[in-house]
């Protein structure tokens, strides 16, 4: 880098992302804490492993090919129909290793590969204590690879052609990811069934009891600041959106080259949390488990359009979506018979689709891209199939949004989700045998997953004492 | 002998740092068999885990399990 300026800004791009990665990592944390929580004893080990091995395999998975499909697709099929082996992203470009003369290509995929992974996750809650690791891990591949990666493709970068053409906008990912991965889980929990006992004999459902709240409770807040982090990588920190030959404008931008401010972003985050926390308190009478998955519900609520709400709009946006939710998920476990363990259809699928299309009619007009060199954002023939401004640039509207939001909540969720559980359970490979769920998915370790408990300590106890003739 | 960077007095003309470079094919082509074994293994290891569990369980009928003998005395 031979100037200040490129010197300054892709230096502080690089340490940006990198920090961002590092704060998304207390998703997973999170999740582990969250999971291993709701699980019983007999549970606690299989949870873990489960949700933690996803970390890596859609990690490698996303760099074989998730990252390739972003950028390769975002055109593909209406603003352009070839789709290119030269995009940087393959998995064999000596940029996305040590290279001097690149400094973002890796932090960049890295900080892709972990809102993959926070994907991928999200089915990994829903369907545990009955759910083999061995089938979950092709469905995380599919949900942190392909599922979310192509709608982000089409509706979640300046030049996808879901914006360009449709104006549609998803700043935080409510529909580009949670709604997709929400919605996968619901297909997958479809096929996979309810654990033994969740519903009694005339269909009532049961409280299975958690066997740790405190763990579920530091699990929420791990992923709370995890979100931080979430909410910060899908920014362009510093980037000069001027014109060519115009006086530069440097600024930090939304994910389609539209200035905002991270000072605007952070209040209302804390705004939608403090919402979807209040909310779900309140709609559930003071239930701990659903007064925190309501921060996340709030979150995920506005998170559409947290890039231009007012804080006080997105704590509205944010109760809503969460007191939606919460009935939402109870109508579907009691009518449909649905047994989602942590709730994750309900934060993530019902909450993504919401703010995907509530975002769609409060930010109706507003530019849904801008132009530019630096962000090497160009506008696309014949964009803007509802609706231009003066300047010819495409415009968010309801219509656009509510298309989208659907096609990637049914036709890269639910649709595709189902699909693969079927397939998986007829397979073997997706449902433990009941003896199995019975006894505990630990089988003999699960003793010492907690030896006072199990007596396993005791049995030690008694062994040395006995040795020790005391 | 260099197994890939040998000098840094030109800086600006410095790209790739890794070693071996130019054989980016075959470790993609590594990194796809290495994601294959892991999953034909996983699934092979709790096949093998699930076996021991419905082998403990059948036992289970006729003997309580040794935990529970344990808390007994």
């Amino acid at each position: 880098m031979d100037n200040e300026t490129t010197a300054m800004t892709t230096l502080f791009t690089e340490y940006y992302y990198f920090t961002t990665v590092v704060l998304m990592f207390f998703i997973h944390l999170g999740f582990c804490m969250y999971e291993v929580g709701v699980s019983r004893t007999k549970n606690v080990q299989h949870t873990l492993l489960k949700n933690t091995m996803a970390i890596p395999t859609i990690g490698l998975a996303f760099l074989l090919f998730g990252m390739w499909l972003y950028i390769a697709l975002q055109a593909w099929p209406v603003g352009s129909t070839s789709v290119s082996l030269e995009t940087g992203f393959e998995p064999w470009s000596p940029t996305l290793a040590p290279n001097l003369t690149d400094h973002i290509s890796g932090v960049f995929l890295a900080a892709f590969a972990l809102f993959a992974m926070t994907a991928g996750s999200i089915v990994s809650g829903s369907i545990i204590e009955r759910a083999k690791t061995s089938g979950f891990l092709i469905i995380a591949v599919y949900v942190g690879a392909v599922a979310w990666v192509i709608p982000a493709a089409w509706g979640w970068a300046g030049n996808g052609w879901m914006v360009q053409y449709l104006g549609f906008h998803d700043q935080y990912c409510s529909a580009v990811l949670h709604a997709p991965a929400g919605f996968a889980a619901l297909g997958v929990l479809m096929a996979l069934g309810p654990r033994i006992g969740k519903f009694g004999p005339n269909g009532e459902p049961r409280e299975i009891p958690q066997h740790n709240p405190w763990m579920v409770t530091l699990g929420i807040f791990m992923i709370y600041i995890g979100f931080f982090g979430f909410y910060a990588a899908c920014h362009v920190p510093i980037v000069n959106v001027a014109a060519e030959g115009a006086t530069p404008y440097f600024t930090t931008t939304n994910i389609y080259g539209v200035p905002i401010t991270l000072s605007g972003v952070l209040l209302n985050f804390l705004f939608a949390l403090f919402g979807g926390m209040i909310s779900g308190y309140l709609i559930s009478g003071g239930n701990s488990f659903w007064t925190y998955s309501g921060g996340l519900c709030g979150l995920v609520s506005a998170s559409a359009g947290n890039d231009y709400y007012h804080p006080i709009m997105a704590l509205i946006i944010a109760s809503a979506g969460t007191m939606m939710a919460y009935k939402l998920h109870n109508f579907v476990e009691r009518r449909f018979k649905i047994d989602d363990a942590v709730g994750a259809v309900a934060v993530h699928g019902y909450c993504g689709v919401f703010g995907g299309i509530v975002a769609g009619f409060m930010l109706w007009g507003y530019p849904s891209i801008l132009p530019s060199p630096g962000m090497a954002i160009e506008l696309s023939q014949g964009a803007g199939w509802f609706g231009t401004n003066a300047d010819g640039v495409p415009v968010i509207n309801p219509i656009g949004n509510i298309i989208a939001t659907l096609v990637f909540a049914l036709g890269f969720g639910l649709i595709p989700g189902y699909i693969l559980g079927k397939l998986l359970k007829g397979a073997g490979m997706l449902r433990v045998p009941a003896p199995v769920e019975l006894k505990g998915l630990d089988g003999a370790t699960g003793e010492l997953n907690y030896p006072a408990i199990s007596g396993t300590e005791a049995a030690f106890e008694t062994i040395t004492r006995t040795e020790a003739k005391y | 002998m260099s197994t890939g960077l040998s000098s840094l007095s030109k800086l600006s003309e410095v790209s790739t740092l890794y070693p071996f470079a130019g054989i980016e094919y075959l470790l993609v082509a590594v990194l796809f068999a290495y994601l294959i074994i892991f999953f034909v293994w996983q699934s092979a290891m709790e096949h093998k885990h699930i076996k021991s569990i419905m082998g403990a369980h059948e036992t289970a009928d006729t003997a309580p399990p040794e935990s529970a003998m344990a808390a007994a005395e």
